[in-house]
């Protein structure tokens, strides 16, 4: 909202109103933050509260105005008619993402002979990876053949999937690869040992919640770019849906376990469910309360394994 | 002969209105078992978490080598060369028992991203010295039994080399066979000239472990003695009555002995 209402109001550059966007999203995180972290209130209450002042301070930035959008180079970051690559790179790029794959693997296959450990069969790595590059390639080429109207080309890759994917790749590499990611787990998993081993546990946990403000703003964009607009009701009812979407992808609500590729089919799953409903021509109170169930069921499921299991139940 | 490695001169600590530790004295030599021995809530746990950086102390002195240091975060208690195997055991259930090993001491590659291979192969070599039996180094811990558990905790403490150990009841959950392992490991270190405290109640352990002992009551340390100048009657009447033994020398070694 604050990043529409100052590019259009305001006639600011889409540049520096995205970064004053990220200035006040890093702020507010920075506050909740030590909030959390540093005196040690429930964080649920402070990002409930948070999020009611904040929608009202949405609505105050330009008295409930929607502000539209008409930069084409910010427009193209919510996808849309001119907001894809064309063919040629989208395959490029799945080629490269393939390429890489492949040496990620032939890498670790390599470094763990090198320490004296056995990889996996050969085959499981390689079909791991087949699948995966399959999975890039046809999706290029699939979005290469997809024509709009009359346009000369194929569409190829909508430029949000490919900020979406970078944001994949930078949080997996964050959660498995850096001390960061592995301390942000055994906060989650016990606490009291985070501290007794000497994790700087709130530390962690400041830098988590500037971490979540970065990510906002990157939604933010793409979500106002996506409608053209800024409303102050944009991204009403996201909260639960974004929990929905962790919580079928096996993120445990009481912390500590969850994985990024679980939490992207969780989300894939809910979009699915959204778009396949929206296609049958379901009515919208049927899909809300079809989607509300199936929220419900998964964090049925959730408890039910965990107890299984024979986890504790936070 | 040389300074204690690890000395607390009258020690304080209180939570709120409760003194949980009051003018607390020991000492730990190379090479030596020192048995704290306590009710349950005689400060025992607060005293050696003190020393682990757990909590600050409000009054009194804690020594190494006879110097004297503030030792404010558990990253400087291990940079003393103090490692505690906490009673809880301390481990992320979650995280599999390399990463539990490693928990904020990981290794690093050159690029400052983790090194999982590394710390795999290493915990593997440590991990085999306790327990041959122990492969599946790679589950969540909270699928592994109580002893390897405890193999796994303990071995936080010898991979980074503990000059002084504390254990806080090391042998509280497990089965004769790992009792006899933590045994055997306790001795061993001991030869290797690390200072051991060990927090039990188990009077057998502390008979056949400890050079000396050491009794809290209410907060206090009330008499330090040699194990052998004692018989486990008079041990159970400091700790029950804080009744001190007849006839018997303390032994605290507070100073160069």
């Amino acid at each position: 909202m604050l990043i529409a209402y100052l590019m259009y109001t305001k006639g600011w550059h889409p540049v520096p109103a995205s970064l004053a966007g990220l200035a006040v999203a890093l702020a507010v995180g920075l506050y909740q933050g030590w909030l959390v972290a540093g005196l040690g209130v429930a964080s649920f209450v402070v990002t409930l509260g948070g999020l009611m002042s904040l929608r009202g301070a949405a609505f105050l930035v330009a008295s409930g105005k929607t502000q539209p959008i008409t930069d084409p180079a910010f427009l193209m970051l919510g996808g849309g008619l001119d907001g894809a690559v064309g063919p040629l790179p989208s395959l490029l790029l799945a080629l490269a993402l393939c390429a890489w794959l492949v040496a990620r693997t032939a890498q670790r296959r390599r470094q763990q002979r090198a320490h004296g450990l056995a990889p996996r069969p050969l085959w499981v790595d390689a079909a791991a990876t087949g699948l995966f590059c399959a999975a890039a390639l046809g999706f290029a080429l699939a979005m290469g053949a997809y024509r709009i109207g009359d346009k000369p080309q194929g569409q190829g890759i909508p430029v949000p999937v490919l900020i979406w994917a970078a944001v994949v790749m930078g949080v997996s590499f964050l959660v498995n690869r850096t001390r960061f990611g592995r301390y942000v787990y055994a906060i989650g998993g016990n606490p009291e040992a985070a501290v007794l081993v000497g994790i700087p546990v709130r530390k962690v946990m400041l830098q988590l919640f500037m971490l979540l403000a970065v990510l906002v703003t990157v939604a933010a964009i793409v979500a106002v770019s996506r409608l053209n607009a800024g409303t102050n009701s944009l991204g009403t009812n996201q909260e639960l849906y974004v929990i929905a979407a962790a919580v079928i992808g096996g993120v445990a609500l009481s912390g500590g376990s969850g994985t990024v590729l679980g939490t992207v089919l969780g989300a894939l799953v809910i979009q699915f469910l959204e778009g396949g409903l929206l296609l049958l021509d379901v009515d919208i109170g049927w899909r809300m309360v079809i989607v509300g169930q199936v929220l419900i069921g998964a964090v049925v499921f959730d408890v039910l394994f965990r107890r299984a299991t024979g986890e504790r139940v936070g | 002969m040389s300074h204690a490695l690890i000395s607390m001169h009258g020690v304080n600590k209180a939570f709120g209105g409760v003194q949980a530790v009051e003018n607390a004295s020991l000492a730990v030599h190379a090479g030596e078992v020192l048995a704290l021995l306590g009710h349950n809530g005689a400060g025992k746990s607060t005293l050696m978490k003190i020393l682990a950086g757990a909590y600050l102390h409000d009054a009194g002195e804690v020594r190494v080598d006879g110097r004297a240091v503030q030792i404010r975060t558990p990253v400087q208690a291990q940079t003393l060369g103090i490692e505690t195997i906490y009673q809880t055991l301390a481990l992320a259930d979650n995280l599999d028992s390399v990463a539990n090993l490693f928990l904020g001491r990981e290794i690093l590659t050159r690029w400052g991203t983790l090194d999982d291979y590394a710390m795999e192969s290493a915990a593997r070599t440590v991990f085999k010295k306790l327990n041959p039996n122990f492969q599946n180094i790679r589950v969540p811990v909270r699928a592994l039994s109580g002893g390897q558990r405890q193999v796994v905790a303990i071995s936080r403490a010898l991979y980074f080399n503990a000059r002084v150990l504390i254990m806080d009841e090391p042998c509280a959950a497990l089965g004769p066979e790992e009792t006899r392992m933590v045994h055997d490991l306790v001795r061993t270190l001991q030869g290797q000239g690390v200072g051991i405290i060990l927090i039990s109640h188990d009077m057998p352990d502390v008979f056949a472990l400890s050079n000396r002992l050491c009794v809290m009551k209410n907060g206090r340390t009330i008499g330090t003695y040699r194990t052998t100048d004692v018989d486990e009657e008079a041990v159970l009447g400091m700790i029950i009555a804080g009744r001190l033994p007849q006839g018997v020398a303390p032994c605290t070694r507070m100073e160069a002995a």
